[in-house]
């Protein structure tokens, strides 16, 4: 799966989805990004789910992974946010505050996946396939 | 010449009555015939008859004819000179010799009885002459007025004329035949004696000499006496004698040889050498006092005004040159003085004073007198120096010396000192009123009491003293020792005194009673503080022994009996216990050095133990020999059990303390596990796209190596977080350290950032820059400040409507305080729980212990320091702290 994932970005660069990473932790949000561009991936990354929301290419965006508790707009309402703008962009939610009721909310607003920080690569890797294959699917 | 004329005359008489003779006999002989031989006796009467006549010559050429006439007419042959007959030879010749010696001794015999005759008469003529003479000798010997004396070998008087005896009140004949000796004067015979000796060894010679005689009435004569021995007719010696009377004479010379010698006496004692200067001549006369001073030979050196300026002094002798050249252009008396620089290199002073004068002959000349000086000049300099160094020596005593005259009531001496203690200066005129006046008013009465007493009973020394009133304000003490002069007439007519300034010892007096007075009072002081301060005072000799003790009598009967002659150590109890305290305590002592508050344990005099607190240093002699120790000691028992209850007070709170702080963590654990989880997070995502960047086909390094870069970055973030939260649960000891408050508010709000978030709760900051530093334990101050930060985001909780914000606030407050401030916007404090909101386990909350303020409170009190809430209008509450600055920092 990496190996084919590889081809995909390596290969056609404009046809690479893009995907965008919101985090108030500068670090977390650098880290996720180079292991996403390690793996082939386009990332953006930004501080807060606001300045997302004033991105241009909202519309690309192939897949968002937010952090959940943000000071500002939190990842669950970035998440109904961008529903009611109408775009339907798969969500990864990592947090470092993992609770079963947060858990509960972010996938039942439909989050295709939700990690706990620190996580495994592996694991975010998964997330995204999963979510690229069935927003693209 | 007629003696001559009349021989002449006579020879020629002679010749020609004799060659009229002869012919006349001849022709008679002729005539009859007469034998040759009677011719012969004829002719020779006749020669002799005629050289009876006339002189030898004539009676010779009478002989010569006689012979030519007996050999022409009577020889054979007649009439021819030729005498042929030998018989007629011997007759011619006898006649011849006989003629010849008879003419001669007929001559003579008549030459001589010419001259007896001559003599004769001379004779004759001499006798009446000498007569004459010897009348008029004798006149004049006896008439002249000078005394003649005659005396023989043996000193006896020959003769002496009439005046001469006279002179002497002898007449003549008791005179002669006397001693001459015996008229001289007794002392003067021996020295008369020998000159007629001497005259008499020499004879011819005139000597001469001068002597006294005495007169017959006693009365003594000068006489200078000419004398001269001759040989008397029997070849004796005489001596003649002329006696001069030089009495008079004598006397004025005596009078001119002592006043001369008065003069050269005055001149060298008054080393004064007179001088005579012609100025038209040039000659001078120095005398010998002149040379003297000079030290110039009179013998030798011709004076005059060129040796003055020769022997002046170079720095003078332009001015001398000048006063000479002046006195020649211009004669008039002039007086200098200058300096002679001698040969020896000594100098003198030399006042010079010379008169003009005119001599006889009408010329200029100067007389005057040169003074040496020198002692004078040396001795007004010595005197000058010694007043100087009196008045010097009243100056730097402050002495001043006076003498007073009684009848005339004012000063007869003052000394320069005396007017400066009075205030006037030097130049200033000074009357007795106007030092009266000086004189304080209350001293003044009293002054003139003891003078007057002492004038009355003639006191030998009085002393007193007074003020002065100077005249630039101010008050100058002066004590006077005086006392006084009596008189000839056995009243006291002076007082003489010293005035001597004593404003000083006055003031040095009372300094020094004051310093005694404060002394005692410091003893006093230095006694009651030592009481206060402690129990008992102690002293040990040079081994330590107990040689002294003192309770104060509040704390009397502390002390267990017999501790004299005991060591330190031998008195505690804790020897044992603490051995190390004693060892060093014993280490300071044999080192003689000082020490403080050594806390030991021993029994009181009831037994029961008891701590004392002493300190003590050591004291040693004048040489700086070690003697022992001075100290003190107090019972500080209460104080140490109080300080062993406050110890455990301490410790208790700062467990519980600790158990807030452990408890805060616990409410913290969520945020705490959100800050380590993030850098985790990174952490991971990081190492796994370091593996991806590596498994490329192509291997991206560069990336990689960001990726590691990051990693390290993560990891130290953790630490720090896990380092911040282990202090902050240490249960360790408080470190007070200087501190900048808002580095504890970063590190505080490390922790709680996280906290905020997830309330969502706006922090604001207002830390002002560059405070001063606290004095603080780290770790109590942000517990502190977490509390005061948790609380607020609680108090925010219930918040929707606005934005939840938190300020905090560092600033410098009044008095040298720093403080911290935490605002919240949040539901506040009821009114009625303001007052009991930091006590302990009051809580407005459900949960919690209600210790949070309670302990923040009591740790910032412990910081000297004090915690408040303060009101305002706007919602929410506002807890500040204010902590004093670090001492250090402050100075």
């Amino acid at each position: 799966m990496l190996t084919a994932a590889i081809p995909a970005s390596g290969g056609l660069v404009l046809s690479t989805p893009l995907i965008s990473v919101v985090d108030d932790d500068a670090s977390v949000r650098v880290a996720t990004k180079n292991l996403l561009r390690s793996r082939g991936y386009t990332a953006q990354i930004f501080a807060s789910a606001e300045e997302l929301l004033r991105s241009p290419q909202l519309s690309q965006i192939s897949c968002v992974i937010t952090d959940v508790q943000m000071s500002g707009m939190s990842g669950l309402e970035l998440l109904a946010e961008m529903r009611t703008r109408g775009y339907e962009a798969p969500f990864i939610f990592i947090t470092a505050f993992p609770n079963d009721r947060v858990r509960a909310s972010a996938l039942g607003a439909g989050a295709i996946g939700f990690l706990a920080k620190p996580f495994a690569g592996q694991a975010l890797i998964e997330y995204l396939d999963t979510a690229l294959n069935a927003y693209e699917g | 010449m007629r003696s001559q004329t009349s021989s002449l005359e006579r020879s020629a008489l002679q010749s020609t009555f004799g060659s009229i003779t002869l012919a006349v006999v001849t022709l008679a002989c002729l005539y009859l015939h007469a034998h040759f031989a009677a011719m012969a006796f004829a002719y020779l009467l006749v020669v002799l008859l005629f050289s009876l006549m006339g002189s030898f010559i004539a009676s010779s050429a009478l002989v010569i004819v006689a012979i030519a006439a007996l050999a022409y007419y009577f020889a054979q042959p007649a009439f021819s000179l030729r005498v042929d007959a030998p018989q007629d030879l011997p007759v011619v010749v006898a006649f011849f010799i006989v003629s010849i010696v008879g003419a001669h001794l007929v001559g003579k015999l008549r030459q001589e009885r010419e001259a007896a005759r001559v003599i004769a008469a001379k004779l004759q003529r001499s006798a009446a002459d000498l007569e004459d003479g010897e009348r008029r000798w004798r006149a004049i010997f006896e008439h002249n007025p000078a005394m003649y004396l005659m005396v023989d070998e043996a000193g006896t008087i020959l003769n002496v004329n009439t005046f001469g005896a006279t002179q002497l009140g002898y007449a003549r004949a008791e005179l002669i035949g006397q001693s001459m000796l015996d008229v001289f004067l007794e002392e003067d015979r021996a020295f008369a004696r020998e000159c007629v000796g001497k005259c008499l060894e020499h004879v011819g010679q005139t000597r001469t000499w001068d002597a006294q005689k005495v007169r017959k009435d006693g009365s003594v004569l000068w006489v200078r006496e000419n004398a001269k021995a001759m040989l008397w007719a029997d070849e004796r010696p005489i001596v003649l004698i002329a006696c001069e009377d030089i009495t008079e004479r004598r006397r004025t010379e005596l009078a001119l040889q002592r006043s001369e010698a008065h003069l050269a006496q005055a001149q060298e004692l008054s080393h004064t050498g007179s001088f005579s200067w012609n100025i038209t001549t040039g000659e001078a006369f120095w005398s010998k006092e002149t040379f003297r001073i000079f030290q110039l030979d009179p013998d030798t050196v011709p004076p005059g005004p060129q040796l003055v300026v020769e022997r002046t002094h170079p720095d003078d002798r332009a001015s001398v040159k000048e006063i000479i050249d002046c006195a020649m252009r211009d004669p008039r008396d002039f007086e200098h003085e200058y300096r002679l620089l001698l040969p020896d290199g000594s100098v003198k002073h030399i006042h010079a004073h010379a008169r003009a004068t005119r001599t006889a002959s009408g010329d200029i000349e100067f007389v005057g007198a040169a003074t040496d000086i020198t002692a004078a000049r040396r001795a007004e300099q010595q005197l000058r120096r010694s007043e100087a160094y009196l008045a010097e020596a009243q100056h730097l005593s402050h002495t001043g010396s006076w003498s007073w005259d009684v009848y005339g009531l004012d000063f007869i001496y003052r000394s320069a000192e005396v007017d400066r203690l009075f205030g006037f200066s030097p130049k200033q005129p000074v009357s007795i009123d106007t030092i009266r006046s000086r004189i304080h008013p209350d001293d003044l009465p009293r002054l003139q009491e003891v003078q007057r007493q002492a004038i009355e009973h003639k006191e030998g020394q009085f002393e007193y003293d007074f003020r002065i009133l100077l005249p630039e304000g101010g008050i100058r003490r002066i004590h006077s020792v005086a006392h006084v002069v009596v008189g000839s007439d056995g009243n006291v007519s002076e007082l003489i005194g010293t005035h001597m300034d004593v404003t000083e010892q006055h003031a040095a007096r009372e300094r020094l009673e004051n310093t005694l007075a404060a002394l005692r009072e410091s003893e006093q002081r230095f006694r009651d503080y030592a009481e206060t301060a402690s129990d008992w005072l102690w002293e040990t000799g040079p081994d330590h022994q107990v040689t002294r003790l003192s309770e104060h009598t509040s704390a009397a009967g502390i002390l267990a009996t017999g501790l004299m002659g005991l060591l330190r150590w031998e008195i505690a109890c804790d020897l044992e216990e603490e051995p190390e305290k004693w060892r060093q305590h014993r280490a300071t002592l044999e080192a003689h050095l000082p020490f403080r508050d050594l806390v030991y344990r021993t029994v009181n005099r009831t037994g029961s133990p008891i701590y004392v607190r002493t300190s003590g240093k050591p004291f040693f002699d004048g040489k700086g020999n070690f003697l022992g120790y001075r100290g003190v000691s107090t019972d500080i028992t209460a104080t140490i059990r109080a300080d062993q209850a406050e110890q455990e007070l301490r410790k208790a709170q700062a467990e519980l303390a600790h158990v807030t702080r452990v408890t805060t963590l616990g409410e913290l654990t969520t945020s705490i596990a959100h800050e380590i989880n993030q850098p985790l997070a990174a952490i991971i995502s990081n190492a796994d796209a370091c593996l991806g960047w590596m498994g490329r086909e192509a291997p991206d390094l560069s990336a990689a190596r960001s990726s590691v870069e990051w990693i390290i970055e993560d990891a130290i973030r953790a630490s720090e977080v896990i380092r911040r939260i282990r202090a902050l649960a240490k249960k360790g000891d408080i470190e007070m350290v200087p501190l900048d408050i808002n580095e504890v508010v970063k590190e505080a709000i490390a922790l709680v950032t996280r906290e905020l978030v997830s309330h969502r709760v706006m922090l604001r900051t207002e830390l002002t820059a560059g405070l001063p530093t606290i004095l603080g334990d780290r770790i109590q101050l942000q517990q502190v400040i977490i509390n005061l930060v948790m609380n607020g985001i609680e108090a925010m909780d219930a918040v929707t409507d606005r934005t939840r914000e938190l300020l905090i606030q560092s600033s410098r407050g009044d008095a040298g305080h720093v403080q911290l401030a935490v605002t919240d916007c949040g539901v506040g404090i009821a009114e009625k729980d303001a007052d009991r909101v930091l006590d302990p386990f009051f809580t407005t909350k459900s949960s919690g212990l209600g210790m949070g303020l309670s302990i923040c409170r009591s740790i910032v009190e412990a910081h000297g320091g004090r915690l408040s809430m303060v009101h305002k209008n706007e919602p929410g509450a506002t807890f500040q702290f204010a902590l004093p600055l670090h001492k250090e920092a402050v100075s």
